[in-house]
């Protein structure tokens, strides 16, 4: 329970929760899931703004401002996970952003997470962040100023929370419907079923009409205490026909070494940066097998 | 009480009610969510305690001012070492007088780990009990603290129990200004004559981590003054008995004015055998009010109690036909800060391995020692755990450099029904043992069975795995006890009620087991009569007889003895009145399914108890029977696993899992499986996930489900449960235990089915992906 | 704060402060079926329904529950009328000390809701936010299974009897 909490108000439209949210300033924030407020509660934290009632938990597959998945922040894990393998399967996400979807935590969690929630209070584990920077999503906020969308790479560029201004809103997650040819998996290695990722990796590629590798994304988490992405390594795939086992263990090898690794608890340096080579690989070679067959017209 | 103990138990074949997967008594209210644990019975007025915990490893309190605390409105009572009396004493719930040392303060001045009890604040709310404890200014003088159990006793250590009244209160060795909280040692034979003869010596050192029980329901405690005013402690606790007697102690206040009542308790394993009421029961005392202290799962995995983390070295030697010819254990438990159970978990690290396998040579050197870290006590397995996972990896290896299949070499030196081991006698619990021989063992069976099961023999001869994942079988070898004997006692009540059903009223302790259940089976053989007319009751030490509690695997097979010893009374009082009923001598009576028949008449048990109650010589056809054991004969196990490991990440996943168990009869064939099937995944989790971290300070990074793993349903490998039936001829109905010793299983199992996989030998546990993977790295 | 909810079909009105958890007021209420293991959504013995959805009580607030509704174990039977799951948790030895099980019970019946027949593996996975120290699952899966097996046959048996 969360003593200290004087106030909870839950606003039914957005100008409502933004004026809520400026009005307690730094003693407001923003109720999305609710798993990081009472796991790690603060007592600084007085006043909360429920966006439940937002109508932000809408799952579409939209065309503008270009054809992809518009997914409310407030959709939950299992909602997307759900979406994306019915009404949202056009989306083309199904495999890398379902992936990640359905390996937090347990089932009855991936009920309580929501996409948004995830995002902006993104813990060195959370999965969905490393799978929609490899995606590169962009990310719509709404404050006092009006909207804003913020790139991936920028919003993931320090902890997101600080990205967004005191009185923003993550109101909608926006990821581009990938090319044909494309195929992306998402990997952790876990202690056991339900935890959280000692490492973790996201792999979208995308293959032209020869087979050879157009475009290549890397992102990963559980490593250090935010997700990061391997543009280099990702880069030395591009260009690559067919790349067999051993081209897959160098690029194993530059994520390795490109890989900004930490040390906790649960896992050293050392190992991480090997757990970061071998799934690195694993999750490309999967991705590659799932590219071949997009481009030949296998899945959907 | 012997002539009732000698009295035919009929054949097993016979048995109506014992011997039967029963529905467990209480099962559908907690699956309704209706039977009620501590908290879920609602009292008027409650106030809310909460503890301070220290934040040092090891610091002595210079100055404590609780004045703003108890200045915040709503706060009702705030205790700090100033305001109780300082009653050293042990928290561990055992026979009196206790083998664990008395060095336990209700509050010190001094803090002697991370978690260590501070302070105590009750209030009208968890919210208001949360900020006194914030307003209590302590001035700590940090001193120099020792974590590692190989530092412990080094020369210069700090010394944990400077304290001059800190003692031992029984006869054994106790040396707290070297940080030695228990020692032990013991020799048979002649060890270096046993070792210069053999051919081959296999020497392993195991280390073992600290882990906790996890009960689901954590700690709790409500307090409160009944109309008399006498104190009622509503507790989640594995020793009702003990919880009266150590807080009569500890606080001071008059035994018979402590009524213990244990409601349905959320497991225990071992964590709920500790007595940590003492502290709610003086704020009680101090308020007048209702009391309750319900631990956060942080504070249930640091400030309840863990399991002991060991060194273990196992040297045996061999002859080249397998003969064992010396067999020598070295012990060091860590105790942490305080010594709560340090000297019988180090015992039982060598009784309950060293007697199963033959040999003429053996010695056993433990100790147990103090570091600033959280307080180990009672947990299944209770040294078992932790030295058979030293002595089944020399065993693994011995087989393999002797050329033998490792079941041929246990088949070749296991204990067998009929025989004795010197080791039974020389080492007990804090005292001598006991002389005994084996009644009953089937580990031959459990061997075969549970080899044929996984598919021993195919796998073995497999060729040597090759890629990337590899799998391995491995298997061990184990034994327990059943209850401490000479020490362990315990008790029932029995009596009848006019509808010929019964109130059977037990000391023993139901915290999860379904003990209740096969209790009410053993006394409804004994009686002649079905299940459901037996209505169980435990365990309340205002109502109920004394029973040491459940622990040491006992309740099963003495607090069952007591049952049936308690059953037999009545049914010779049963006898009687209805011999008188139908006029024949009582010999000629005979009993079954809640009717009494000779010569062709028959009386039903309820018109012999109306007879009883209303209608001729009335009497209270009732009893109270008592049982104490002269021998703890062993339950026997062999274990079996096969595992893939992949050697990229040196992740271990446990494929399928066969446990082998004699247990003598098992009394509730489907609860001694359940038993079964939890020590063994509790056993996985704690070999491969489970591991509590902490940093250089002292404390613990880890104290949370998230980032302590234990199993989930995700996590079960096809596990197997075997039951091989034996008759124990001491045990109630051929009974023995089978609570405590699967757990024992997984560490040397998997650990032998890693090497048997990779080529490994994980020696230090738990066997994380990481461990596995710098083992892998090591030998490349 | 005052809030309205719907717990197990009935109209509740109950107060709780800003910062009380749904596990908190439902206890608070006299819903003791709904138990206290780790507050932080990691065992599962806290788990209710929420607009028939599985959900940990301790994760959510409860002024944020209004509106919506809960069901507890306390819906769904009682030891002299047991729901099908119950019998079979009792049945199959899957309680041991229970303090886990009314919240998994209340997740299989969401799950039997939506899958009448699943697998093995699809009940380990539909469960894998319980934690149980005492059995080790085996005997609670096949509880399971065989609850499920059984609410089938009572459909089909009320079929026949519709018709």
């Amino acid at each position: 329970m969360a003593a200290e909490l004087k106030a909870l108000f839950r606003p039914r439209s957005m100008p409502e929760a933004i004026e809520l949210l400026e009005a307690h300033g730094d003693r407001a924030r923003p109720l999305a899931g609710g798993t990081a407020l009472m796991v790690g509660r603060s007592p600084r934290v007085e006043v909360l703004v429920d966006l439940g009632l937002l109508g932000l938990d809408r799952l579409e597959v939209g065309a503008e401002p270009e054809p992809g998945a518009r997914i409310g922040a407030m959709a939950t894990a299992s909602s997307l996970a759900r979406w994306l393998k019915g009404a949202g399967r056009g989306a083309g996400l199904t495999e890398l952003l379902g992936e990640a979807a359905e390996s937090i935590g347990s089932r009855i969690l991936q009920n309580h997470v929501t996409v948004g929630g995830n995002c902006v209070m993104v813990y060195a584990w959370s999965d969905l962040p490393v799978a929609l920077w490899c995606l590169d999503a962009r990310f719509v906020a709404e404050g006092k100023a009006g909207s804003r969308t913020i790139g991936a790479d920028r919003f993931f560029a320090e902890h997101p929370s600080h990205v967004l201004g005191s009185g923003e809103i993550l109101t909608w997650i926006l990821v581009p419907r990938p090319p044909r040819g494309a195929g992306g998996a998402y990997l952790k290695v876990t202690r056991n079923a339900t935890d959280h990722g000692l490492a973790s990796a996201a792999a979208q590629v995308v293959l032209g009409p020869d087979g050879s590798v157009l475009t290549a994304r890397l992102a990963l988490g559980a490593v250090r205490g935010l997700p990061q992405t391997l543009p280099t390594a990702a880069a030395a795939l591009c260009g690559q026909r067919a790349p067999g086992p051993e081209q897959l263990a160098a690029i194993g090898r530059a994520a390795a070494e490109e890989a900004k690794v930490t040390a906790d608890f649960r896992a050293g340096a050392e190992y991480r940066r090997d757990l970061v080579r071998t799934i690195v690989e694993d999750a490309l070679e999967r991705a590659l097998a799932r590219a071949a067959r997009a481009r030949q017209g296998g899945a959907a | 009480m012997n002539e009732s103990r000698k009295r035919d138990e009929g054949s097993p074949d016979a048995y109506q009610v014992v011997g039967k997967s029963e529905r467990k008594l209480d099962a559908l209210a907690l699956a309704a969510g209706r039977a009620a644990f501590t908290d879920d019975q609602a009292f008027p007025h409650l106030l809310h305690a909460k503890l301070l915990w220290s934040p040092h490893a090891h610091a002595r309190i210079r100055r404590i001012d609780a004045q703003k605390a108890r200045e915040l409105p709503g706060v009702a009572c705030v205790l700090t070492h100033e305001d109780v009396p300082r009653v050293l004493h042990t928290t561990a719930g055992q026979g009196f007088p206790e083998p664990s040392p008395y060095d336990t303060p209700m509050l010190d001045h001094k803090v002697r780990y991370v978690g260590d009890r501070v302070a105590a604040v009750c209030a009208e709310s968890r919210a208001v009990a949360e900020r006194a404890l914030k307003l209590i200014e302590v001035e700590y003088e940090p001193l120099p603290a020792v974590f590692d159990l190989r530092e412990a006793d080094a020369p210069g250590a700090p010394v944990i129990h400077d304290e001059p009244d800190c003692r031992a209160v029984i006869p054994v060795p106790y040396e707290p200004a070297r940080n030695i909280a228990a020692k032990v040692d013991m020799r048979v034979g002649d060890l270096d004559a046993g070792f210069a003869q053999s051919e081959l010596v296999v020497d392993h050192e195991v280390e073992t981590h600290y882990g906790q029980h996890t009960p689901i329901e954590p700690h709790i405690t409500i307090c409160y003054l009944d109309d008399y005013g006498r104190l009622v402690i509503r507790t989640s606790t594995q020793v009702p008995f003990h919880v009266r007697r150590i807080v009569a102690q500890s606080t001071g206040h008059p035994l018979n004015q402590i009524r213990v009542i244990k409601p349905r308790i959320g497991g225990g394993f071992g964590a709920k055998q500790e007595v940590l009421e003492d502290i709610v029961a003086m704020l009680c005392l101090r308020t007048g009010r209702p009391v309750k202290l319900e631990y956060t799962r942080a504070e249930e995995f640091v400030s309840t109690r863990t399991r002991h983390p060991a060194v273990i070295r196992v040297k045996a030697g061999f002859a080249k036909d397998g003969t064992m010819q010396a067999l020598h254990m070295r012990a060091r438990t860590n105790t942490g800060a305080y010594g709560s159970h340090a000297l019988t978990v180090v015992c039982n690290c060598g009784a309950k391995t060293l007697p199963l396998y033959r040999c003429p040579n053996i010695g056993f050197d433990a100790d147990s020692v103090y570091t600033n870290l959280p307080v180990a006590g009672a947990y299944r397995g209770y040294g078992g755990t932790q030295a058979a996972f030293a002595l089944e990896v020399v065993m693994d290896d011995a087989a393999a450099k002797l050329g033998l299949d490792p079941i041929e070499l246990r088949r070749k030196l296991h204990i067998q029904a009929g025989e004795g081991s010197p080791v039974f006698r020389a080492l007990g619990e804090g005292k001598e043992g006991v002389e005994q021989k084996i009644g009953s063992c089937k580990l031959p069976d459990c061997l075969n069975r549970g080899a044929a099961a996984i598919g021993w023999t195919e796998k073995r001869a497999a060729p040597r795995a090759s890629g990337r994942y590899r799998r391995g079988v491995g298997m061990a070898a184990l034994m327990q006890g059943s209850s401490i004997p000479e020490i362990d006692m315990g008790a029932a009540s029995l009596k009848m009620n006019e509808d010929g059903s019964f109130n059977l009223l037990c000391g023993a302790t139901d915290l999860g087991t379904g003990s209740d259940t096969v209790l009410a089976q053993i006394a409804a053989e004994a009686l002649g009569t079905s299940l459901d007319k037996i209505l169980v009751y435990s365990s309340d030490t205002d109502l109920t007889p004394f029973d040491v509690g459940a622990y040491a695997s006992s309740t099963t097979y003495l607090s069952g003895q007591a049952v049936r010893d308690t059953a037999f009374r009545v049914r010779d009082q049963i006898l009687e009145v209805a011999a008188r009923a139908l006029g024949v001598p009582p010999a000629e009576v005979t009993l079954a399914g809640g009717v009494a028949r000779a010569a062709g008449k028959q009386v039903s048990y309820s018109q012999i108890a109306l007879r009883a109650l209303y209608e001729q010589d009335q009497f209270q056809i009732g009893a109270i029977g008592s049982a104490i054991s002269h021998v703890s004969p062993p339950p026997f196990a062999a274990h079996f696993a096969e595992v893939e490991v992949d050697m990229r990440t040196g992740r271990t996943t446990v494929l399928s899992y066969v446990a082998a168990v004699d247990c003598g009869t098992a009394i509730n064939p489907k609860l001694a499986e359940g038993q079964i099937e939890g020590a063994v995944m509790n056993g996985i989790g704690y070999a491969l996930t489970e591991e509590m971290c902490f940093n250089a300070e002292g404390r613990c990074l880890n104290a949370s489900f998230r980032h302590y793993r234990i199993p989930g349903p995700r996590d079960l490998p096809d596990l197997r449960t075997i039951l091989v039936p034996t008759h124990e001829p001491t045990g109630p109905y051929g009974a023995k235990s089978v609570s405590e010793i699967c757990i024992n299983g997984p560490l040397p199992v998997l650990s032998n089915a890693i090497f048997h996989a990779a080529g490994v030998r994980m020696i230090r546990s738990p066997f994380t992906a990481e461990r596995v993977w710098r083992a892998l790295k090591a030998a490349e | 704060m005052r809030i309205a909810l719907t717990i197990n079909s009935e109209l509740r009105e109950l107060e709780v402060a800003p910062g009380e958890t749904l596990l908190d007021a439902l206890r608070g209420a006299g819903y003791t079926g709904v138990k206290r293991g780790c507050e932080a959504g990691t065992c599962g013995s806290c788990v209710v329904l929420l607009d028939g959805t599985p959900s940990f009580s301790c994760l959510l607030f409860a002024a944020a529950c209004e509106g919506r509704k809960v069901t507890t174990i306390e819906a769904l039977g009682a030891p002299n009328r047991p729901h099908v799951i119950m019998s079979a948790f009792a049945e199959e030895a899957g309680v041991q000390c229970g303090y886990c099980v009314p919240g998994m019970v209340l997740t299989t019946h969401a799950l039997l809701e939506q899958n009448a027949s699943p697998s093995e593996e699809e009940v380990r996975g539909a469960l894998d936010g319980h934690l149980c120290r005492c059995t080790g699952y085996v005997k609670q899966v096949r509880a399971i299974l065989k609850a499920a097996e059984r609410l089938a046959e009572e459909r089909a048996a009320g079929k026949e009897s519709s018709r």
